[in-house]
């Protein structure tokens, strides 16, 4: 056990920057697992956008990892512990709050595909009977499960009541480099910045996926609908899926468009794409349209990085890249990015982890 | 060829139902619909909708089960059609669950609905007073919007609306031809039927558009029935009770159980508490009687009785009344046979 008089004696500096689901995730549990633990932990979030500006505002929530397993084994866990966390709260309550809800729905294809491998993870996954590919003349094979909705804006809404209420401060404030926030005096910085983690620290690896969505007014939509089209890649054919109020329409997935600004054309692709799969969009009024970027990557970066400031070192956790599955996994990762600040902690003896965890 | 003139009785979803077959089926007729009451007021109008038959006891389940699949497929139809939004007809998937194994493990219509299963351990995890269950997709009938969606296609087929009560089928002769009694509870005083009772409902509409699956308990007392304007809480099935006020009372216990199910459901607001009173009988009533009296003749179609099922059958129901009428209407036009009548 460490000394008591080591652990009570410092303060921990702690900046998260970036306040999508990421940030604010990461910032909770770390300000859980480990606030009753030091004497005294200044945990900050610094964010030049907050909700509902943020890219998760525009994700339309479904809980869904892409089909084919994560080239990282270590993020299957991550999924699972992500949904099983949001099912937990999912009987509460709070769900309403949080901007949680059950939903039961369809994923088509045009032809058979094998089994995804969070067919477990999720509830009561089978595949589609021949009537019910009826309804989708367009498509010939299918999954019917129950997932989660986790509506970005409600739940980033119930993160930051959260965290307030726990004493951390947000800042908002355009974060030019990590030296800039490590000259400022902190001991970790946790970068959660999404797609634009490339300005603080360039990464070839990271580029924009951009999305476009509309948000129309059709409550008679129970069901998520999301077809695939193999050849063309993930998100990129026609998607609905109802929210806590609203029905996202999307299907647009851009690799390397920065523009954030609605297109006239994309608008129509979706448009007409959801359309044809649910006719009864024709009925729907419009609420709303928006851009946003997913923060595409290989695979996502989630681990330690030492910054060199003069003489001094300032410890950084990298938490970003988390593509369109962001909400999906966002648990897992916050929870393994506390993992890494217990070793810092440990590292700088104010902390002695668990056996089970060495 | 005469018009045949057909007189409908009752303008809830029987009624209405009924009375659009017969304009579509039985050539050469016109149809007339007369009630008291019209949509929003008719008791069809404060039920749910969900397609989930209840077994009549004295009707082979062969027949049963034939009325719920044409309906179920006409409103299929509709359901996946631009139409849909204004008939009021969506898919809606959920669960029923029991308390202990039915003994009917897998009920009679369970390959009518869709992709119909039995729930998994871990969908039963958030049930804990619950050891079976069913899932499957099925659709709602949102009565307030398909009522006035089926009076306009009446109307579109030629039918005329005529807004009386009325106290005696006779009072319809020499008008009519045929008279196709669709007067649900109101057949007790209407034809006489005693065996038709009230089996009073009470329900909650409340607003939780999160709320995004049905949940009902196989007893049928507690359910949920999220629907496009407003989740429908239930519910109650008091036999023999008129009353048409609500009971705050039951509304608390409603709440409560429906709660009990549904957590979330404690975040919900504006609710509206309505009371039906199903047509009760023991057994759907669907046969032709030809009525007589000092020398005049009326054919009649009686079609009542639904109780607690009437959206889930009526399509399949008003097909074989509109063929009873196309018999009597047969009949009426053939002269020899008149005087069998």
């Amino acid at each position: 056990m460490p000394s008591l008089a080591t652990s009570l004696l410092l303060t921990m500096r702690v900046v998260v920057i970036g306040a999508g689901v990421i940030g604010l995730s990461t910032a909770l549990c770390i300000y859980e697992r480990y606030h009753s633990i030091l004497q005294s932990l200044d945990l900050k979030v610094y964010a030049d956008r907050f909700t509902p500006l943020t890219n998760t505002d525009v994700a339309a929530g479904l809980w869904q990892p892409y089909l084919s397993g994560p080239s990282n084994p270590q993020e299957m866990a991550w999924n699972q512990q992500t949904f099983d966390y949001l099912l937990s709260h999912i009987y509460s309550p709070n769900a309403e709050k949080m901007g949680l809800a059950l939903i039961s729905g369809y994923n088509l294809f045009h032809e058979a595909v094998p089994d995804p491998f969070w067919k477990n993870i999720v509830l009561g996954f089978r595949k589609l009977t021949p009537r019910e590919l009826d309804v989708f003349p367009d498509y010939s094979y299918g999954w019917f499960h129950t997932s989660l909705i986790i509506e970005g804006k409600s739940y980033l809404e119930w993160l930051t009541e959260r965290l307030t209420e726990r004493g951390v401060k947000f800042f908002q404030r355009k974060v030019e480099s990590l030296e800039e926030v490590a000259r400022g005096g902190v001991d970790v910085i946790i970068n959660c910045t999404g797609v634009w983690a490339g300005a603080l620290q360039p990464d070839p690896l990271l580029q924009p996926g951009r999305g476009q969505i509309i948000k129309v007014n059709a409550p008679w939509i129970k069901h998520f609908i999301v077809t695939h089209n193999l050849k063309s890649g993930i998100y990129t054919s026609p998607y609905i899926i109802p929210g806590m109020q609203t029905v996202t329409l999307g299907g647009i997935n851009q690799l390397g468009n920065w523009s954030e600004i609605n297109s006239t054309q994309d608008h129509n692709t979706i448009w007409e794409g959801c359309c044809r799969l649910e006719p009864t969009l024709k009925n729907a009024r419009i609420a709303g349209e928006h851009t946003g970027f997913r923060p595409v990557r290989p695979q996502l970066r989630l681990e330690r990085d030492q910054l060199r400031v003069g003489s001094a070192s300032t410890e950084v956790i990298h938490n970003y890249g988390h593509g369109g599955y962001g909400l999906t996994i966002h648990w897992g990762c916050a929870l393994e990015a506390a993992n890494l600040f217990g070793k810092i902690l440990e590292e700088k003896e104010l902390y002695r982890m668990p056996p089970s965890h060495l | 060829m005469d018009t045949v003139r057909v007189a409908v009785v009752g303008a809830g979803v029987v009624g209405l139902s009924t009375a659009v077959c017969i304009a579509q089926l039985v050539p050469q007729c016109s149809v007339t619909i007369i009630s008291d009451k019209f949509t929003p007021d008719t008791t069809s109008d404060v039920a749910a909708g969900i397609l989930i038959p209840h077994a009549c006891a004295d009707i082979p389940i062969a027949v049963q089960k034939q009325w719920f699949r044409e309906t179920f497929d006409h409103l299929s139809s509709i359901a996946s059609s631009a139409e849909a939004v204004d008939a009021g007809v969506h898919l809606l998937s959920g669960w029923q669950i029991f308390r202990s194994i039915p003994t009917e493990q897998v009920p009679f219509w369970a390959d009518v609905v869709l992709g119909f299963r039995e729930m998994t351990e871990a969908e039963l995890k958030r049930f804990p007073q619950y050891v079976f269950g069913h899932a499957f997709t099925t659709l709602k009938c949102e009565t307030s919007v398909y009522l006035p969606w089926l009076e306009k296609r009446l109307k579109m087929h030629g039918g005329l609306f005529l807004r009386r009560r009325v106290e005696d089928l006779w009072e319809l002769q020499p008008s009519f031809d045929i008279v196709v009694n669709c007067s649900g509870l109101g057949s007790r005083e209407l034809v006489g039927d005693s065996m038709v009772f009230p089996v009073r409902g009470q329900i909650l509409q409340v607003q939780a558009p999160w709320v995004k699956h049905f949940i009902r308990d196989g007893t049928g007392l507690t359910y949920i029935y999220p629907g496009a304007s407003y989740v429908t809480l239930g519910g109650t099935r008091q036999k023999g009770d008129w009353n048409l006020a609500p009971d705050a009372e039951i509304s608390r216990d409603i709440f409560s159980r429906c709660c009990a199910l549904e957590p979330s459901l404690r975040r919900a607001c504006s609710m509206k508490e309505r009371v039906g009173l199903r047509p009760g009988r023991s057994n759907i009533l669907l046969q032709k009687e030809a009525l007589a009296r000092d020398g005049r003749r009326l054919c009649v179609v009686h079609h009542y009785g639904h109780g607690s099922g009437g959206v889930s059958v009526h399509w399949g129901c008003a097909l074989e009344a509109a063929r009873l009428v196309n018999e009597c209407a047969r009949a009426l036009r053939t002269p020899a046979l008149t005087s069998k009548l």
